[in-house]
């Protein structure tokens, strides 16, 4: 059996009594692994995993690269440092051919609903075949998690591994742990974040509202859209570009002209004489309409989910009910809202 | 920000999100109705059985193709009381006539309107409101 981490409940606080189950099973493979706990620290049976192949890795090409990159960093010493010792690390930890199995760990607390299936880690486990295994300490995501025999304890612990004891490592984890490599990724893309996270004006810049707009820049306004940085500008474009459904945009459509006078039952007289195609040319009229399309989309949305009775766009898709009675209340609402805030502006 | 996923039978058609996601599902749909106008106004005429319908749709988007007429999206940028900067994106409609040019603004996350308040508009608006809104109560400046 394998050890892969250990866990202290009394980080649990509320919960520090209660039984947990932990859950191991192979990340990619989605296979159980089966697993047993003595006290406080868990085992897994290697032999129950599926390991799958790592391609090898053309060591050549790799040191070529790490040359590449190492020679255009001369600026910091610990920029150098670090991107040694990763490249030392991960090359040492691919070469050749391995098996290799990440072992995702979950708990739940027994009895609690909120607590169920909850993410612990991840343990990367590598199979040398005559050399046995080989475990990577636990990452839960942001860090790895430091190893018992350190100063403090945490709710999970990994456990020191003769392959991680170089001095690489012990760098990597220390970098890691002092947030150096994000505070180094932040420095990359802070060009291109929304300058509320920029460096704030100071005393030698220009007036306040001055520095705002002529800062702004659409273009590097970013966000993870695609799973990567793109700019917001562009990938809104794209979206406006995506063509919708006829049967979406002619439901909307047909909506907002009932809403604006216009009736399959009823003709225009019976409004009171008042005919809006008098006032299609005037922009108070244009203005309306388009916000009543705006209204529309937004209760079509409600055509297929009842809805709360306060419109909030922000947060639709969260507060659904399932009472068929908010809609006759949403309607209502509605009605007394939606002409109604009308604000002065200006051209 | 929206996130592209796969939407199931029981999910919402438009993702909910903040302003920027209900600007761009609303200009997407401004773009689909100029883009398919001609396709909707026979939908529209046989719907409704009225030529009036049909010209007013008509009047408003058959007016994009000129500049006399367009819907963007707009982001505003403004400190709050603490100076922090903060924004919002919204759409505006642009008019233009004769040499003026206006924008009005059109907020997407809750659906209201705000448009600049003339004698004119204010009768437009008390019209429709009576014509439309009659049986409930509504918050009359």
């Amino acid at each position: 059996m394998l050890r892969i981490f250990a866990y202290d409940q009394r980080f649990l606080k509320d919960f520090e009594n209660k039984q947990i189950h932990f859950h191991v099973h192979d990340l990619y493979g989605n296979r159980k692994i089966k697993h047993e706990i003595v006290n406080h620290e868990i085992f897994i049976d290697p032999y129950t995993i599926i390991f799958d192949k790592l391609v090898t890795i053309d060591e050549k090409k790799i040191t070529t690269s790490i040359d590449a990159i190492l020679s255009k960093m001369t600026k910091h010493i610990d920029e150098k440092t670090l991107m040694h010792s990763f490249m030392n690390f991960y090359q040492k930890n691919t070469k050749g051919v391995h098996d290799v199995c990440f072992a995702q760990v979950t708990f739940s607390i027994v009895g609690e609903a909120k607590w169920q299936n909850n993410f612990v880690c991840i343990v990367p486990i590598v199979n040398n075949h005559e050399n046995g295994f080989d475990i990577s300490p636990a990452f839960h995501g942001a860090l790895w998690e430091l190893t018992r025999n350190e100063r403090r304890c945490y709710f999970i612990s990994s456990f020191q591994e003769s392959s991680h004891t170089n001095d690489d490592f012990k760098f990597l984890k220390q970098t890691f742990d002092n947030r150096t490599v994000m505070e180094k990724g932040y420095e990359v893309i802070k060009p291109f974040i929304s300058i509320s996270n920029r460096d704030k004006p100071g005393i030698n810049h220009k007036k306040n509202e001055e520095f705002l707009i002529q800062e702004q820049d659409m273009f590097t306004y970013i966000s993870k859209f695609y799973g990567m940085y793109v700019s917001i500008g562009m990938s809104q474009e794209c979206m406006v570009e995506q063509e919708l459904p006829f049967d979406i945009i002619d439901s909307i459509v047909k909506d907002s002209l009932n809403y604006m006078g216009f009736s399959p039952a009823k003709s225009i007289c019976e409004h009171g004489g008042f005919s809006l195609t008098n006032f299609a040319d005037t922009k108070c009229v244009a203005d309306i309409f388009f916000s009543i399309i705006c209204y529309c989309m937004m209760r079509y949305n409600l055509g297929i989910f009842e809805y709360r009775a306060d419109l909030l766009g922000e947060d639709i898709d969260t507060r659904f009910v399932d009472d068929g009675k908010v809609s006759i209340f949403l309607f209502i609402f509605f009605s007394s809202r939606i002409p109604l805030t009308i604000n002065t502006y200006i051209c | 920000m929206r996130v592209i996923q796969d939407i199931g039978p029981n999910d919402p058609i438009f993702e909910g999100g903040d302003c920027e996601d209900w600007a761009q599902t609303y200009m997407q749909i401004i773009h689909n109705i100029y883009k398919k106008l001609p396709q909707l106004l026979e939908s529209v005429k046989t719907f409704f059985d009225q030529e009036n319908a049909v010209v007013f749709l008509n009047n408003i988007f058959g007016r994009f193709s000129q500049p006399s007429l367009q819907v963007y999206m707009a982001r505003g940028i403004y400190f709050d009381d603490v100076k922090n900067d903060q924004n919002h994106t919204f759409s505006v409609v642009y008019h233009l006539k004769r040499k003026s040019c206006s924008f009005s603004i059109v907020e997407n996350v809750i659906p209201t309107f705000i448009i600049q308040e003339t004698e004119n508009c204010d009768t437009v608006r008390q019209k429709f409101i009576q014509n439309n809104f009659r049986d409930t109560v509504s918050y009359l400046p």
